[in-house]
């Protein structure tokens, strides 16, 4: 007897290797069948997921995480209505037949999205402390020029006065756009401007900042490839206005929930926070291309 | 104690070294190849579970079942029961199976294991070893169409001869730089050409070529077309009425015809064009995917309405009530109306 189960077990390990496969409670019931096959809800079942259902899944997922964080959901589905109706308002009802079949189907997909936003300003709102480090926002008004000596002109105008900071680089030539606005260290700057700001520690104007990039190109001619590398120089100038975060934290946290935070990594935060598990293998593998799944 | 007496006593000890040294060897290879995690099952409340977030909040296969079926279920489980009739109705034979064999091997060399399984998964097989079957199926669906077209070529396809014209065309042309372009007050083009001497003669050159019997088109077109075409003796390939995008005079003269006939001069925008034009045989055409698409587009769902009205002839039972309404609803519902008039 002792064997037996031994070997069974052994067996079992065997099968084990290839991932669990979460069946059907019902799935013998029969679709069709014929004289030598029987085709049944399993085979469909198994059929079925062998296209990406992960869309689904994370439909459900925020559905699941709404009713657990108690995010409001009649709340949530008058306000998709009252836009739906504002749709209509302004002519895009037929868009909106066309493109998602009609109302309910309308209404159905943009739900899922109007949770989700919510679902980001609840977690921007309560990971404040962990996304100032994250994100390391600065206030600044940030230009470049083709040029050392204009960018020099530029700064020393500024400091002296003569004008504002906006109004001398639009008149310099400069294509940037110097207002004042959050930067992050996940916007695109230069290294050698991160850098730079990184060191400042008040208010202030930096020196100018030269930023080389290289780029290669081949040319070829009837007789030969050449291969070319352009370096180009751009020079900036920063006017860091405010490291502080805190002092404008409204606006940086309105930025996260707005633009600086992805629908992944929220996604992945509630899922980290509500122990979420899955037991198929094939959903597993499915989500986590781009989710942090256990 | 020989070594028959210890065999027989440690029998046992022997299997299971073997099961645990193919255990070894499955799992590791399992994890090098794919380098993911296993996970493991679970089962709440009698039901096999997919995922689980927060305390109390379990996803069952059952409702993965039911969700995947509200979006696809009907056509997924159509397309199951169409392979099956499809199988029965053309045999896998040698050749079909080599011929598979050789897409296969074309495909693996083309195209990279990712991009193979997505395109698997969205015409509903699963994996890239899945490749052999869905080349296999694909030669068979093919197979079946030409013999459904040949088998009823009045009812579905010389509608479509006489809608379409299908012909290959080929043309000489002679670019005329100074073309002046005259819309008329009903919408039409007319063309005003101002001809060089020299495109003047060369136009009198290929009329005169033409009616050497012993120079073929082709030839007179590689010495004298304009065309890009004039490398292939002036062939544009098979052309349709629905499919062709040519200029109107052009599209005009070349679907009026006859098999062999050569044009005379036509008139565009581009110049003086001779055309002439060869019709392929039907058997030709079935060798053409182009033309099999545009039997199709005339032929809606006609593989799948022919092949479900089998399922009694194969001894297949539909049994899913949603399965029998779908097929009802999209397909037989025309059949079935008219075999209702039939009986009124």
């Amino acid at each position: 007897m002792k064997k037996i189960i031994i070997a069974v077990l052994l067996i079992a390990l065997l099968t084990g290797c290839s991932g669990a496969n979460a069946k059907l409670s019902n799935g013998n019931e029969v679709i069709f069948k014929t004289n030598d096959k029987t085709f049944t809800k399993a085979d469909l079942y198994e059929a079925m997921k062998s296209n990406d259902y992960s869309s689904i899944i994370i439909t459900k997922l925020i559905d699941a995480i709404a009713e657990i964080e108690e995010i409001n959901l009649d709340e949530v589905k008058k306000e998709v209505e009252t836009s739906y109706d504002e749709m209509v308002e302004q002519g895009y009802e037929s868009y909106i037949a066309y493109y998602y079949g009609g109302k309910d189907t309308y209404i159905s997909q943009m739900l899922s999205s109007a949770i989700l936003e919510k679902l980001t300003e609840s977690y921007a709102d309560n990971n404040y402390e962990d996304l100032k480090k994250e994100f390391a926002p600065f206030k600044a008004q940030i230009a470049y020029f083709n040029d050392e000596e204009t960018a020099n002109k530029v700064l020393e105008a500024t400091k002296a006065n003569e004008k504002t900071f906006e109004t001398l680089v639009a008149e310099n030539g400069s294509s940037s756009d110097a207002t004042e606005q959050i930067y992050t260290d996940n916007s695109d700057l230069p290294v050698e401007v991160k850098e730079a700001i990184s060191k400042m520690n008040e208010a202030g104007y930096s020196d100018v900042i030269i930023s080389t990039t290289y780029q290669s190109s081949t040319t070829t001619d009837t007789t030969a490839q050449t291969d070319q590398t352009v370096e180009t120089n751009k020079y900036y100038v920063v006017n860091l206005v405010n490291k502080d975060v805190d002092s404008f934290k409204d606006e940086f946290v309105e930025l996260l929930k707005t633009s600086l935070l992805d629908s992944t990594k929220v996604i992945n935060f509630y899922l980290a926070k509500h122990d979420f598990k899955v037991y198929d293998q094939k959903t597993y593998d499915l989500l986590s291309k781009n989710y942090e799944v256990k | 104690m020989n070594y028959k007496e210890l065999i027989k006593k440690y029998w046992f000890v022997g299997v299971v070294a073997i099961l645990f040294v193919v255990f070894l060897v499955v799992y590791s290879k399992e994890t090098i190849k794919t380098k993911e995690i296993k996970v493991s099952g679970l089962t709440h409340d009698g039901k096999d579970v997919v995922y689980k977030i927060g305390n109390d909040k379990y996803f069952y296969a059952d409702d993965l079942y039911n969700e995947l079926y509200n979006l696809t279920g009907n056509s997924a489980a159509f397309n199951s029961l169409f392979q099956v009739l499809l199988n029965k109705e053309i045999e896998t034979t040698d050749e079909l199976k080599t011929q598979a064999a050789n897409q296969v091997a074309g495909i693996l060399q083309t195209y990279d294991e990712e991009t193979i399984a997505s395109a698997m998964a969205q015409a509903g097989y699963s994996g890239v070893d899945a490749l052999q079957n869905y080349c296999l199926d694909s030669l068979k669906y093919t197979a079946y169409m030409k013999k459904l077209y040949t088998d009823n070529y009045d009812a579905y396809v010389a509608p479509v001869m006489e809608a379409e014209a299908p012909r290959n065309i080929s043309h000489i042309l002679i670019k005329v730089q100074d073309v002046e372009t005259i819309t008329n007050d009903d919408g039409t083009e007319t063309y005003k050409y101002n001809p060089t001497q020299e495109e003047t003669d060369k136009l009198n050159a290929v009329l005169e070529k033409l009616k050497d019997s012993s120079v073929s088109f082709a030839e007179i077109a590689t010495e004298y077309s304009d065309d890009t075409s004039a490398s292939s003796g002036g062939e544009l390939g098979l052309s349709m009425k629905s499919t062709s995008n040519f200029v109107q005079p052009f599209a005009d003269a070349a679907f009026a015809l006859k098999d062999g006939e050569i044009s005379g001069v036509v008139e565009t925008t581009y110049g003086y064009h001779i055309i002439t034009v060869t019709i392929p045989t039907f058997e030709e055409l079935l060798e053409n995917n182009d033309f099999l698409q545009v039997l199709a587009q005339y032929n809606v769902n006609v593989d799948a309405k022919t092949l479900v009205a089998k399922t009694d002839e194969y001894g297949i039972e539909i049994v899913d009530d949603n399965l029998k309404k779908f097929i009802d609803e999209n397909l037989l519902a025309e059949q079935k109306a008219e075999e209702n008039a039939e009986a009124e």
